[in-house]
């Protein structure tokens, strides 16, 4: 029972870390003023967000959720839960897809502006 | 059965893919494929309309993946006709930047077409996670076109659009993945089933990061921050696009979130009756000080929206008849507006009302579209807003008559900055106007919209029969009923 307590806390404590990491990315996002950081920002909050639903997939000794044998019994009471790791591929490929094209206006700005201070940006657009 | 109007999604997605190869071989081309693929899926939405008029929706399972674990594509009257104003609307933008875009055209229809796909996507979707991966879709394809220009401007514009766009999803993937944790499902009608009589905080917490999410993507008060730079930034058919039909579609996830998987509880409705005055009230109060005319538009957007929100937040069917009959109107309003500030450009090189005096009091099409549009927006008789706006006052004074007030307040307010636009542009008092032409592919778009505005201003009755028909859709229980699990 104890063992399972501790478990308990374990789990807890990824939920805090998914958090943690989240409130990190929004600190970026809001509090930097530099746009690279706004966006690595973005990309850290989104990071939370997938440890977050990883660990809503998690069981207790599972297995990858491969289903070798068409044995549906065994792969429902053994495997972890398979759909929010396919959130997460797909998130993941949409966040590049976002820091890709964040990063390359940025590197035009910089061209034109010579800075990616967000404020100075502003004030030198006209 | 076979939902038709599902496959505007694959019929601009492979628009997207052809323009793309097309232009290897010859680049004049690309317009043409872009508005096949825009008459293609406004013909797909038409057959779709008498599937669903019964009023019983239509269903599909993507690749026989049965309800709840493969993804539903849910029709209904909501859905289907909706689907059809964007697929008219895209097909007149898309007309309309023929000769409007003369360079890089393989970027900008290609990027385009995904935007298409992706409001398609938003609206026909059952799925959560699906809801936001074409709200991804639309929105990456917006951040791109929002800096096709390539100005100073432009390219401010889009990286504030990126981050805080960004934002507004990721808010949104927090609330799946909380009701992924509290239900195990994805699937909008399972859901729903499911979250039927349950609370606790993590329901709300779930339910306040979706809607933030989706508030930031429809431009209320207080997100609001990042539209008026980007819309006007954009080229001027995109603006139309952005304006008349992406947050219009952003409000009709939020409405499908909020009444349909939450069913409504009273802290969503009194969310978006505080949204909804706030962005009237502000929308409208910052577009009359505005001097740049796409700009005061992007500010109107606001604005209307805000009534859109105001309308679902009160709650009745009455108000929420009003509150999408006024969706559909502002799409057509704004495609109309943003269209002619297009031809506006094209002619004078900008959209400074100081620039601009008197300069285009000689053409009849452009001034009587304009002014059909600024008068609809206001909701005089005789156009399509008036209906739409008396539905919402007349749904407000059942609730309490100070929003009445602040709604009639709010479209005098809106009256007194369309007038302002339209004397400015083009009052002959001023300076000698100057001769000023548009090819007929733009002039096609404007009266066509011109008319349907002025025909849905004589026959209203048409619009609220078809909105009362929309609003059906957003009742929880016949939408859970409608999908077979």
């Amino acid at each position: 029972m104890a063992v399972c307590e501790g478990r308990e806390v374990i789990r807890m404590l990824v939920y805090i870390a998914a958090l943690g990491v989240m409130m990190a990315g929004i600190y970026a996002i809001t509090m930097k003023d530099n746009i690279i950081k706004k966006l690595l920002g973005l990309s850290v909050m989104s990071n939370g967000i997938h440890v977050f639903l990883i660990a809503l997939g998690y069981r207790e000794g599972g297995v990858m959720p491969i289903m070798q044998d068409l044995d549906f019994q065994r792969f429902s009471m053994t495997a972890v839960d398979p759909i929010p790791q396919a959130l997460v591929m797909t998130s993941i490929v949409i966040n590049l897809s976002v820091l890709a094209l964040g990063l390359s206006i940025s590197i035009i700005l910089y061209r034109r502006f010579g800075t990616l201070d967000s404020g100075k940006i502003r004030e030198l657009r006209g | 059965m076979i939902l038709y109007s599902f496959f505007a999604i694959p019929s601009f997605m492979a628009t997207a893919f052809v323009i793309v190869l097309v232009s290897l071989k010859k680049d004049e081309y690309v317009p043409y494929v872009a508005i096949t693929g825009a008459a293609m899926a406004l013909f797909f939405s038409l057959l779709s309309v008498p599937q669903v008029l019964s009023g019983h929706p239509v269903t599909m399972q993507m690749e026989e993946w049965i309800a709840p674990f493969g993804i539903t594509i849910f029709g209904d009257c909501l859905s289907v006709f909706l689907s059809a104003v964007v697929a008219m609307i895209g097909l007149l933008t898309i007309v309309f930047s023929y000769s409007y875009i003369r360079e890089r055209r393989t970027k900008y229809y290609a990027l385009l077409s995904l935007l298409f796909a992706g409001l398609f996507g938003v609206i026909h979707t059952g799925d959560l996670f699906n809801l936001f991966v074409f709200v991804e879709l639309m929105s990456i394809a917006s951040y791109g076109l929002v800096a096709f220009n390539r100005d100073n401007h432009a390219l401010e514009a889009s990286i504030k659009y990126l981050i805080i766009g960004s934002l507004g999803t990721t808010f949104f993937l927090i609330g799946v993945a909380f009701i992924y944790g509290l239900t195990g499902s994805l699937n909008m009608a399972d859901v729903a089933g499911r979250l039927a009589g349950m609370s606790g905080p993590a329901l709300t917490t779930a339910f306040a990061f979706m809607l933030s999410g989706l508030a930031i993507k429809a431009g209320l008060v207080p997100f609001h921050t990042w539209l008026p730079d980007a819309h006007p930034a954009a080229p001027s058919p995109v603006s139309a696009v952005l304006s008349g039909l992406m947050i219009g579609v952003s409000v009709y996830a939020l409405m499908r979130v909020g009444y349909v998987v939450f069913s409504a509880p009273a802290l969503f409705l009194n969310m978006l009756l505080v949204l909804g005055s706030a962005s009237m009230l502000v929308g409208g109060v910052a577009a009359l000080r505005q001097s740049n005319l796409k700009r005061m538009l992007a500010y109107s957007s606001v604005s209307q929206m805000g009534y859109i929100a105001f309308a679902l937040g009160l709650g009745t069917a009455l108000g929420v008849t009003g509150g999408i009959f006024h969706l559909v109107n502002q799409s057509v309003i704004k495609g109309l507006l943003f269209l002619c500030s297009g031809v506006i450009i094209y002619n004078a090189g900008t959209c400074d009302f100081d620039r601009l005096s008197g300069m285009f009091s000689s053409s009849r099409l452009l001034s009587f579209s304009f002014l059909a549009g600024v008068l609809a927006l206001a909701g005089v008789p005789l156009s399509s807003g008036f209906a739409s706006k008396w539905l919402i006052y007349a749904a407000s004074y059942e609730v309490n008559p100070f929003l009445t007030l602040l709604a009639v307040m709010v479209s005098a307010i809106t009256l007194a900055y369309g007038i302002k636009a339209y004397s400015m542009i083009f009052s002959r008092s001023s300076r000698k106007s100057e001769r000023i032409s548009f090819p007929l592919s733009m002039k096609i778009p404007l009266a066509i919209l011109a008319v349907i505005i002025l025909l849905m201003g004589i026959f209203p009755w048409t619009g609220i029969w078809m909105s009362e028909l929309m609003a059906a859709g957003l009742d929880s229980a016949s939408y859970i009923e409608g999908v077979p699990v």
